[in-house]
């Protein structure tokens, strides 16, 4: 935790740069955040079941998707990805009680503003999968993967590192 | 002179005296023209320094954060809004604060002014039937108050503070704005939205006035400064100050009070206003809930409700 911690999902957002790819070859990048209790343990199931899905998506291990502070989507939207997904326990479900509902409202404003600003809110997406749903996440990743593919390369927030001076 | 200071004169000398507080927060005249400067008096012979006319656009209530001492605040609708916001969120104590509301009419824009004048050195200014006249060199700019308010008091639906210990009166405050003229948002489309926002990012100096004149941004450390990991890096360049920008709105949901001082702090003109009306009003129509209104409500992103919407939430059929 602390720390620590948000340091090293900062240098898995890094590691997103690692290949820099062209149009022709491109694909997108997603990064998703996946609660340890429900989501997580989904994305397992899905893997254990041989469940075919896009090789599109990074996966960030949460403790809660309440532990996802709007500054990890934006981050990671500045710094390669191409769409973010945030998926924690069905309402209802969370391991922690109420982490998740509390986090719907958080995402809620976020996708709002961001609708605001005019950023492309398809390369946002908040779902609910759980551990029992090794389909339903092969399904989102699907839906996710498609609908930031027909956005193309993340242009919006990009941070050009030649820019400026990097600190 | 303004009907208001010699009550709000009078008031400090009789809180000070009587021994109530330690410190009186006002306004007095600044060294520049067109803003008034905080006015900080901790005996009762100053407090002929205190003044109150037409440019109190500072929110005083940033200077009660952490501040041990027994304070009297002069407080306009916005800063009441404030001064409850800070109360729920534990950051002052309720016993070592007097607030005495002032009934505010609004507060005049300084970019309007400089506007109305062309650039040129305001010598005087005035205020005559509604109108305000500017002196400047051998000219006179005359334009209507309502149409030289800042955009925050011509919305504002609560000039009169609702929350107070003492209400000052012997003049009319503004009439509230109705809600309906918030809802009403400017619509374009997707690019134009994100061009628009981007202007604004562009002209971002990262100065932080905007921080720092605000009552709610009171975290000892802000996420722009936090170095490790470095989130928000601190060179001003397009991608960071829209981080900067987005992430303050994100932190001030269901806080901010719309006060207009961040927007009038700023010495570039960004005015990313909207996105706090945004926010206010998604806060507004899905949690029920209008920041610095109701001391006793929780903040909304601190609670919940089963019944949130979902309408935002990807879903999919599954097999």
């Amino acid at each position: 935790m602390g720390v620590d911690e948000r340091q090293r999902i900062m240098t898995e957002i890094q590691n997103l740069k690692s290949k820099i790819q062209n149009p022709p070859d491109w694909q997108p990048r997603i990064l998703a955040f996946l609660c340890n209790w429900c989501s997580y343990a989904g994305a397992d199931l899905a893997g254990v079941s041989r469940l075919q899905y896009p090789p599109n998506v990074r996966v960030i291990r949460v403790p809660c998707s309440a532990r996802v502070d709007p500054v990890f989507i934006l981050a990671a939207l500045q710094r390669g990805a191409d769409g973010v997904l945030v998926s924690g326990c069905h309402p209802g479900d969370c391991h922690y009680l109420s982490g998740n509902l509390v986090a719907r409202r958080r995402f809620a404003l976020l996708k709002a503003l961001l609708d605001e600003v005019g950023f492309e809110t398809n390369r946002v997406h908040f779902s609910w999968v759980s551990a029992a749903e090794g389909g339903r996440f092969a399904e989102l990743i699907r839906e996710v993967t498609e609908k930031v593919r027909a956005l193309g390369p993340a242009r919006q927030l990009v941070k050009r590192f030649n820019e400026g001076i990097e600190t | 002179m303004n009907p208001l200071v010699s009550q709000i004169r009078e008031t400090a000398r009789r809180l000070l005296r009587e021994g109530r507080v330690d410190l009186v927060l006002g306004y007095e005249t600044g060294p520049v023209g067109l803003r008034n400067a905080p006015c900080f008096v901790r005996d009762a012979v100053e407090v002929e320094r205190l003044t109150w006319d037409r440019f109190c656009g500072l929110n005083l209530a940033v200077f009660l954060n952490s501040n041990p001492r027994r304070i009297a605040i002069f407080a306009k609708g916005c800063d009441s809004r404030a001064i409850v916001n800070m109360l729920k969120e534990r950051q002052i104590v309720r016993e070592n604060l007097v607030i005495v509301g002032v009934p505010c009419q609004g507060m005049i824009d300084r970019a309007r002014i400089e506007r109305l004048v062309e650039g040129r050195e305001v010598e005087a200014l005035g205020i005559e039937d509604e109108n305000v006249v500017a002196g400047a060199g051998s000219k006179r700019f005359v334009a209507p108050v309502e149409e030289m308010l800042r955009d925050a008091c011509r919305e504002c639906v609560a000039p009169t503070p609702a929350y107070y210990d003492l209400l000052l009166d012997g003049i009319a405050a503004r009439q509230p704005a109705a809600v309906k003229a918030i809802q009403e948002l400017p619509q374009s489309n997707r690019a134009e939205r994100w061009r628009r926002f981007e202007a604004e990012a562009a002209k971002c100096i990262r100065c932080y006035a905007c921080r720092n004149v605000c009552p709610l941004c009171y975290c000892r450390e802000c996420c722009a400064d936090q170095s490790a990991p470095r989130w928000i890096a601190t060179s001003p360049n397009p991608s960071d100050n829209a981080m900067f920008l987005l992430m303050r709105a994100l932190h001030l949901a269901g806080r901010c009070v719309d006060c207009g001082a961040c927007v009038e702090a700023c010495p570039v003109g960004v005015d990313v206003r909207y996105l706090f009306k945004r926010l206010e009003r998604e806060v507004r129509e899905r949690f029920g809930y209008i920041s610095g209104a109701d001391p006793n409500q929780k903040p909304p992103l601190a609670t919940f409700a089963t019944a949130d919407p979902e309408d935002f939430i990807t879903d999919v059929q599954h097999r």
